[in-house]
């Protein structure tokens, strides 16, 4: 295929005349061809992009994998479970003795706490008779 | 039946997926643009009755009509040209010096010389010049006679090779 023949094809290409045949052999001879003449050398950056455009992909997104539960995530799962059930508790049991004269103390405290809270609550439940009172009136006075 | 009409259709749009992109990329420039609007074209094919979607005669050709009347509908959309001025500035203001160098790669010229021209003159010179449809199918997906194709594309041709060429001229 000799230059004579590529500058022919040339301007059948650009008066929009040529076959895709043609124009296939146009883009083979700019892209394979070494020592091009000067003049002709931007046409393989023309052709050369015409070809590498068409290899553009459209872009597979990077999917996520979804999170599969597998048995031994569950057995991981229970083990820890069980060791902070113990860890949690184990030192109850060993300051309990440590401890228990506070507890005694706290006890106390509370116990004279509730009885004082438990007059004071009875006083005022004495006054609730007069809410009885109130409502036969009213009773009364709606008949 | 529908299993196999699924397939089918899943087997083609691989096919044309790519085809898709590239040019809703051309049209849109934008290549995030063009991701949403292949999605968008594919799920539109997919959701359109099995029948219809048989009654093409071909399916490649149809798709490249949706995709081109689609990003046409969304250059109208002024939604469209808030989200590319944006994107020009972000790639003005991220353009460091090694993208500076990048771009002076001649096939870089190429790409960004195509990418300035008109959106008509862009589609035919995709359709053509990288996807190499035959004028008829051209004139199809375009909705305009052969000649007016041939005409264009003679146009456009000359217009690059011009302005490649001065560019190359320059020294760049």
């Amino acid at each position: 295929m000799g230059p004579k023949h590529i500058s022919e094809l040339l301007k059948k290409y650009e008066a929009g005349e040529t076959s895709l045949q043609e124009e296939a052999r146009l883009r083979n001879y700019f892209t394979n061809t070494k020592n091009l003449p000067p003049a002709w050398e931007p046409f393989a950056s023309l052709f050369g992009y015409y070809s590498i455009a068409k290899t553009e992909a459209f872009p597979q997104k990077q999917l996520q994998k979804p999170f599969v539960f597998q048995s031994w995530m569950a057995a991981a799962a229970m083990i820890a479970i069980i060791v902070t059930i113990f860890l949690g508790t184990k030192p109850e049991k060993t300051n309990s003795k440590v401890n228990q004269a506070s507890v005694n103390l706290a006890f106390e405290q509370f116990q004279s706490n509730i009885k004082l809270l438990s007059t004071h609550l009875n006083r005022g439940t004495q006054q609730l008779v007069y809410l009885d009172y109130w409502n036969e009136t009213t009773q009364k006075l709606i008949k | 039946m529908q299993l196999t009409a699924d397939k089918q259709f899943l087997d083609q749009i691989q096919r044309i997926r790519d085809k898709i992109f590239r040019v809703t990329k051309r049209i849109l420039i934008s290549k995030e643009e063009a991701e949403d609007a292949t999605q968008d074209v594919i799920v539109k094919l997919w959701q359109m009755d099995i029948e219809k979607r048989k009654s093409f005669k071909s399916l490649e050709a149809y798709s490249m009509t949706m995709a081109k009347n689609y990003c046409l509908d969304r250059l109208k959309s002024k939604q469209a040209q808030v989200s590319s001025i944006n994107e020009h500035l972000y790639s003005k203001k991220s353009s460091s010096l090694q993208k500076q160098i990048e771009v002076v790669n001649d096939l870089d010229w190429v790409a960004k010389l195509i990418d300035r021209l008109p959106e008509k003159e862009r589609m035919i010179i995709q359709l053509r010049e990288i996807e190499q449809y035959e004028f008829d199918q051209i004139s199809k997906i375009l909705g305009i006679p052969e000649v007016t194709v041939r005409v264009y594309l003679s146009r456009v041709r000359k217009e690059i090779k011009k302005q490649f060429f001065e560019i190359q001229a320059h020294g760049t």
